[in-house]
């Protein structure tokens, strides 16, 4: 029989320690003010759950949430089966597989501010390349700092830009991993090529497209820097999606009760959705 | 524009007032007056450079840029609105117009 040494825990205990600095106590010190009502000079008063109750009372709350819903739904439906079929049309070997790899790289690499700063200058109805294509010489109407479906088109535009590439490498690595025997297996059963993606190609896809969903799910549940740059929140509040709104009360108001209670629920959602779609996704392995 | 009974002079004309209405003004135009609109002090903040004071008007909390000497808690007080920053907003969207603007 094999004795348990208790004195491994030793070697986790470095590691908790980390994650006690970088993210347990900086969350509490969230929790704290939550609570509280501070007013300035160290003076806190107890708050209970005022805060929590008055945010979920509130439509601003319910609007931007609403808002950050449409907005990762909206970048999950299309860069998802995007990024499938670009995957699916990249070389399997030869000289193009290196250069296809690096090209869908490139918007990963660029930092989030300059990329909103680059949609800015793009889209810009009189300056930009884009913006004055099509209002001065296509002649269709496109002001994204005016028009509220502009400004949605845009900030989505810019995310399939900035994300597919993510889920074109990840499937693309699922892709390449499936043994040939599979592919051969199906010629000789004279599959079709939708029944080789359904029965080969998706199932052994699975797991990566997992990750590649949780990931963008909590990327764009999360995003700030680049629709912030792009339209600030703007036209009226229009793309002020759940961080924008949450920055606000917070640096703007100076709110820290409320942006403290806003920030839980805010991770609290993202740690829900995360967990459940995963434990479903994982339930049948 | 009147709010809590009060008159609000605005920077110039409005061109519609559908919808939800919002008086739109900086903390930093929110001036301590010895006369206007009177508010008590909630919350001062000491955030360095300056402080951000919490006034409730009635029910309406409104917050104002106070550079030193800010007022002590519970202090009643009289706030003026700089009237070239103040602005109407209807459903979120400005709907005044700076006097003297083209």
């Amino acid at each position: 029989m094999k004795t348990v040494n208790q004195r491994a825990w030793f070697f986790v205990l470095p590691v908790l320690l980390l994650v006690a600095f970088n993210a347990l106590i900086p969350i509490m010190t969230v929790v704290n003010y939550s609570v509280q009502e501070t007013f300035g000079n160290n003076l806190f008063f107890w708050e209970g759950l005022g805060w929590f109750e008055k945010l979920l009372h509130s439509d601003r709350f319910y609007s931007a949430l609403g808002r950050q819903f449409v907005f990762t739904g909206l970048i999950l439906a299309i860069e998802i089966p995007l990024g499938i079929i670009v995957a699916l049309a990249m070389p399997k070997n030869g000289f193009w597989v290196p250069v296809c790899l690096v090209t869908m790289a490139l918007p990963m690499l660029i930092p989030w501010n300059v990329v909103g700063a680059m949609w800015n200058i793009l889209t810009l109805p009189d300056i930009g390349l884009l913006g004055y294509l099509m209002n001065h010489v296509l002649g269709i109407t496109y002001d994204m700092t005016q028009n509220p479906t502009a400004a949605w088109i845009t900030i989505v535009v810019m995310d399939v830009w900035h994300w597919t590439s993510l889920v074109v490498l990840l499937s693309y690595a699922g892709l390449v991993s499936i043994p040939d025997a599979y592919y051969q297996a199906a010629k000789i059963d004279g599959a079709s090529g939708w029944a080789v993606f359904r029965y080969i190609q998706l199932p052994k896809m699975k797991s990566v497209l997992t990750i590649a969903i949780l990931l963008r799910f909590m990327d764009s549940f999360n995003i700030y820097t680049e629709p912030f740059v792009l339209t600030g929140g703007g036209p009226g509040n229009s793309t002020t999606l759940l961080s924008i709104d949450l920055v606000k009360i917070a640096l703007g108001q100076f709110d820290l009760g409320p942006a403290a209670a806003m920030s839980l629920i805010y991770f609290a959602i993202t740690l829900l959705v995360s967990w459940v779609f995963y434990t479903l996704m994982t339930k049948d392995d | 524009m009147y709010f809590n009974g009060q008159h609000i002079p605005l920077e110039g004309p409005v061109d519609k007032t559908t919808g939800l209405t919002q008086i739109g003004i900086r903390p930093e135009f929110v001036l301590l007056t010895p006369h206007g609109l009177p508010a008590t002090v909630r919350k001062v903040s000491d955030i360095g450079r300056h402080n951000v004071v919490e006034l409730m008007l009635g029910d309406t909390s409104i917050k104002a840029i106070v550079a030193d000497g800010p007022p002590a808690l519970g202090d009643a007080v009289h706030v003026t609105f700089r009237q070239d920053h103040t602005r109407l907003y209807c459903d979120s969207w400005i709907a005044s117009t700076a006097a003297g603007a083209p």
